[in-house]
């Protein structure tokens, strides 16, 4: 009996002392979205933190794209889920009180803030503070097909051409079949027509964050507006965005070689790496008198604003978003354009195929308006008005012009 | 004769109507087969092949290694048939009660029952979520399982059901001092054949579609289904179309396996229900 008791008590206290490690050790969850083809820079980070960290584990909670926020939603509404965590379209979250401001954190710790893109901190943040720490800018570029360009005897695109060369391109390379068109000259993706309105002088709004007018009725936001839905219907020489995301996207048309040209961001290098023809990347095309504004944004890392081990989960943060995270996923093999272009480090270790020219747009980055209201204007009008210019319904102005007096009650709500 | 030749043009035509359907129906079949052996290039190549001339079956192995496939039909093949399994008994009972039991509020208990079924599942997700994760039930079977454990459709069809069954069955059945267990089990059962058919299918397939959920309440790579592990495969700026539809190919198998088995009671079993248009 004393003897069963003693086991008893042995292995009881045996348990204990197992119990207080497990306390000591800090647990922290790190969620992520990503095509199997960005997920090693993850990965690579937080084993090479926990390998620093032994009194840290991380958790990674990795979901498509496409689930990524389902889940994530539902999980920030229950007051759970990850401690850190990737995220894009920041203002919404914070509005919400989901995520943590940071400007504390960083201040406390000396965290580099001001090695980063200072353009691209904006769509971080949400009334004066900032919520997430970029991970990249995703400016476009031009990427092209040089046997296309060399079969039509036209020069490859450089850093002088403005839209009308790229326009006299696209004419030249689009190859007509009949009624069918077998290769378009130029693709674009569907959300990039605000980088037109801005390299023509125009905006869409007076303020991206705190918008009082609705400026795409003005002439300089028109004219750019006419001129992508004249490269659909006027000139086809690009497929109108239905089509084109019916025939997989910009990726598939580019790289079965029914686009020549297309317009996109450095995400595409690797699956263009299978194409199989020769192409280039060149600076994205300046507006008429030689604007250059590119876009900025791309997604950046966050806290949980309930998470129960901030203080770790900073620590955790600080290294995922800054000079050794930022290395990592400059260098790995789906690279992204780093935020952190003022450490010459991470400027080295981006070495991906044309780099220094999106590193280059990314310095015409402009952020793309952010607040409150926004989806709801794009959806209930702007995209409308924007789909009857690129189905050739209605000229720009029409379009664009007829729904003013709606959008500018919409923010003056 | 005339008659007779008259009939056959009007047969002509309804086979013709129903060859259009038929072709609707499978075109997309074919079309997923087709493209889980093309060539990436060959996938949105115009004029659109259905077969490729270069087909390449590596795709077939490959999505074992691209995604843990196996382990998440697995996960999706205890889940199923979990909830399938539960959703017979608990929805039978139900039925049972509310068929064959005399009590009182039975109708208007009956209607609030019913009530659920007019709530969208989104709208439930959330508390489904807390009350998940605050059971530890995240990652887990049963964190998967139990909130399909029970459906107000499938009690609906089954107590229309068990309505249709001859009252003098079940009286005589009480005259010879059969209790209410002994009732549901060896008289309205074997009875109800058809329509709880017709539920297992329901549940089976409306489960293995389901994705939302297991994506809520999953988060480790292990405890996904194959609904879930395929979504993997569609990323944001590319998809490997092939893979994906050799995913779907091999994802919609069980299923049709289980409509073939249950064809006849599934069609016979919506009828009798009185839920054709469901």
């Amino acid at each position: 009996m004393n003897r069963l008791l003693l086991v008893t008590a042995a292995s009881l206290a045996a348990m204990a002392t197992s119990m207080t490690a497990a306390e000591a050790q800090t647990n922290l969850v790190f969620a992520y979205w990503g095509d199997p083809a960005e997920l090693p820079p993850f990965e690579e980070i937080v084993s090479t933190y926990k390998a620093e960290h032994p009194d840290i584990d991380i958790t990674v909670q990795h979901a498509p794209w496409s689930g990524y926020f389902t889940r994530l939603d539902t999980q920030l509404a229950a007051r759970a889920g990850p401690d850190v965590f990737f995220i894009t379209n920041v203002p919404s979250y914070a509005a919400r009180g989901q995520l943590e401001a940071l400007d504390q954190w960083i201040a406390d710790s000396g965290f580099p803030i001001d090695l980063y893109n200072q353009e691209g901190l904006k769509s971080h943040s949400y009334e004066g503070q900032l919520y997430s720490i970029p991970r990249d800018s995703a400016p476009i570029a031009l990427y092209y097909n040089s046997d296309a360009f060399d079969e039509a005897g036209i020069d490859y695109p450089d850093e002088s051409w403005d839209w009308n060369a790229l326009r006299e391109a696209a004419l030249q390379l689009t190859q007509r079949d009949g009624g069918r068109i077998a290769r378009y000259g130029l693709v674009m993706e569907s959300n990039d027509w605000p980088i037109w309105v801005r390299q023509n002088g125009g905006s869409d709004f007076d303020d991206s964050f705190a918008p009082t007018e609705y400026l795409l009725g003005e002439p300089e936001a028109v004219e750019a507006i006419q001129f992508i839905g004249d490269l659909i219907n006027e000139d086809q020489v690009m497929p109108s965005f239905q089509e084109s995301a019916q025939s997989g996207g910009t990726t598939q048309l580019f790289v079965s070689g029914q686009a020549a040209m297309a317009i996109t961001n450095a995400a595409r290098l690797g699956t263009f790496a299978e194409a199989p023809f020769e192409w280039a990347v060149a600076p994205l095309p300046t507006g008429p008198d030689g604007t250059r504004v590119n876009r900025i944004g791309g997604a950046g890392f966050g806290m949980n604003a309930f998470s129960q081990n901030k203080e770790a989960a900073w620590d955790f943060l600080s290294y995922l978003a800054g000079e050794e995270g930022q290395v990592i996923f400059a260098s790995a093999k789906a690279a992204a354009v780093p935020a952190m272009t003022g450490s010459e480090t991470v400027r080295e270790a981006f070495t991906a195929p044309f780099a220094e020219v999106f590193v280059a747009e990314s310095e015409h980055g402009v952020s793309l308006p952010q607040f409150d209201g926004y989806v709801d204007v794009t959806n209930l009008y702007i995209q409308p008005a924007l789909d009857l210019v690129w189905s050739g319904e209605a000229t720009a102005e029409e379009a664009l012009t007829a729904i003013a007096g709606d959008v500018n009650a919409r923010l003056a709500q | 004769m005339a008659r007779a030749g008259r009939k056959t043009a009007v047969e002509w035509l309804i086979f013709a109507v129903l060859l259009t359907g038929v072709v609707l129906t499978c075109g997309p079949f074919a079309w997923m087969l087709g493209t889980s052996i093309k060539p990436d290039a060959e996938v949105f190549q115009f004029p659109p092949t259905l077969l490729t001339g270069d087909p390449k079956l590596d795709n077939y192995s490959e999505i074992f290694s691209a995604i843990p496939f196996g382990r998440a039909f697995l996960n999706s093949m205890i889940v199923c048939i979990a909830i399938t399994l539960a959703q017979l008994i608990v929805c039978s009972m139900a039925a049972y009660a509310f068929a064959c039991l005399e009590f009182r509020g039975r109708e208007a208990l009956f209607l609030i029952y019913l009530a659920a079924l007019m709530v969208p599942p989104q709208v439930t997700i959330i508390p489904n979520f807390i009350l998940v994760r605050t059971l530890g039930w995240i990652d887990t079977y049963q964190g998967l399982i139990l909130p399909f454990a029970f459906s107000s459709f499938g009690t609906f069809l089954l107590r229309q059901y068990f309505k249709t069954i001859p009252r003098e069955l079940i009286e005589a059945a009480r005259i010879d001092g059969a209790k209410h267990w002994q009732i549901y089990l060896f008289i309205v059962m074997p009875l109800s054949r058809a329509a709880l058919g017709a539920l297992a299918i329901f549940a089976f397939v409306s489960q293995w579609n389901n994705f939302l959920w297991p994506l809520i309440a999953t988060t480790r790579v292990e405890m996904q289904t194959v609904t879930v592990a395929l979504s993997t495969l569609q990323g944001q700026y590319n998809t490997d179309w092939p893979l994906l539809m050799t995913g779907s190919v091999l994802a919609v198998a069980p299923v049709i396996a289980v409509f073939i088995l249950g064809n006849r009671s599934f069609i016979a079993g919506l009828t009798a229900g009185g839920f054709g248009g469901r």
